[in-house]
């Protein structure tokens, strides 16, 4: 699934992807790409750059550790973070929720 | 580019990098960083192809194909690193502001309120509140996620730059002000502390004009 069909979604997919813990920015990658089956395998140019988005927006936050014996910028959720990510989990629930409701709704009418 | 940065990767991976560094403006600082972990995020791509079976070559290329056009990514960084320059920006005219305000106040008209001040030079206040409010605006657009109004600018370097022009303004009718009255009425200009306050809004009058004059009278290249 190519980046642009994530948009509007792609911090939500971020700050969830570091709900289990801090992660560099190529794990953030491979988490998304490994947890949803291989759908989501974003650009690496696109993560990077939006990572820092959502730490200047005070959503995560980063520090430096070290990773298989190289010196990495680790990014993990703030408590504003958890907020943004519980408040998005809520509007897909609603917003998927209603979104099958039609199409059930259309594909019944059709039968 | 940093050349420990270029000869690190094979070729495809530095061309680039180097593209992508080209697209930057120069004058923001966090570009290198940004680049370095963008390289280090090809590397682990790289070592993944390298574990399907493909060649060091085959798999660099594969990796710069995949992380997107230099435009796009140049472009995305260029956004972020830009509110924190306005973000910085912001911060410093805040800071110096009521520090060189006491350093004249306490040159041209020592123990008096600042409102003496603002007497004597009519013009200063409403620059003065003009650079504050702009620049608590630009604290406000890039602040924390929660506090960002809507019509927020995805770059706001010109709200900083139109701060850093109002600064420039009142610096400049400071500094008029005391030539004038230092040419008709030589005797009641105090010494040091004078030179002090020159000096500090000398400096700061090099750095605000120039981020004025870069940010202001240029077109945004993707506003």
């Amino acid at each position: 699934m190519r980046a642009e069909a994530l948009k509007g979604h792609l911090d939500g997919l971020l700050l969830a992807s570091l709900e289990a813990g801090p992660l560099h920015g190529y794990a953030v990658i491979e988490v998304l790409r490994d947890g949803s089956s291989g759908h989501f395998d974003l650009p690496t140019g696109t993560v990077y750059p939006a990572l820092r988005r959502l730490e200047g927006a005070g959503l995560v936050q980063s520090g430096w550790s070290v990773v298989s014996g190289r010196r990495r910028r680790t990014y993990e959720l703030t408590p504003a973070g958890r907020r943004a990510l519980n408040d998005q989990r809520t509007l897909w629930d609603e917003f998927s929720g209603a979104v099958s409701a039609l199409l059930r709704r259309g594909a019944e009418a059709a039968t | 580019m940093s050349r420990p940065l270029s000869t690190r990767h094979p070729d495809p991976v530095s061309s680039y990098l180097v593209a992508i560094d080209a697209e930057i403006p120069r004058w923001l600082r966090s570009r290198r960083a940004a680049l370095s972990e963008l390289a280090d995020g090809l590397d682990d791509a790289i070592t993944d192809y390298r574990t399907q079976g493909l060649s060091p070559q085959e798999a660099a290329t594969r990796a710069v194909s995949d992380s997107g056009p230099p435009s796009i990514i140049a472009d995305a960084f260029t956004d972020v690193l830009s509110a924190g320059h306005a973000r910085r920006t912001a911060l410093a005219l805040l800071v110096t502001g009521p520090l060189i305000g006491v350093v004249w106040l306490n040159a041209l008209v020592p123990g008096s309120p600042p409102t003496m001040l603002l007497a004597q030079i009519l013009p200063l206040g409403p620059v003065i509140l003009a650079s504050v409010v702009t620049s608590v605006l630009t604290l406000l657009v890039t602040g924390p996620a929660r506090l960002r109004p809507a019509w927020a600018p995805r770059r706001p370097q010109r709200l900083a730059a139109f701060a850093c022009a109002c600064s420039v303004v009142g610096d400049l009718l400071v500094l008029g002000t005391t030539m004038i009255t230092a040419l008709t009425m030589p005797g009641n200009m105090a010494g040091y502390p004078l030179i002090g306050a020159v000096v500090l809004t000398l400096t700061r009058l090099a750095i605000t004009q120039r981020v004025a004059r870069r940010d202001l009278t240029r077109a945004p290249s993707n506003p």
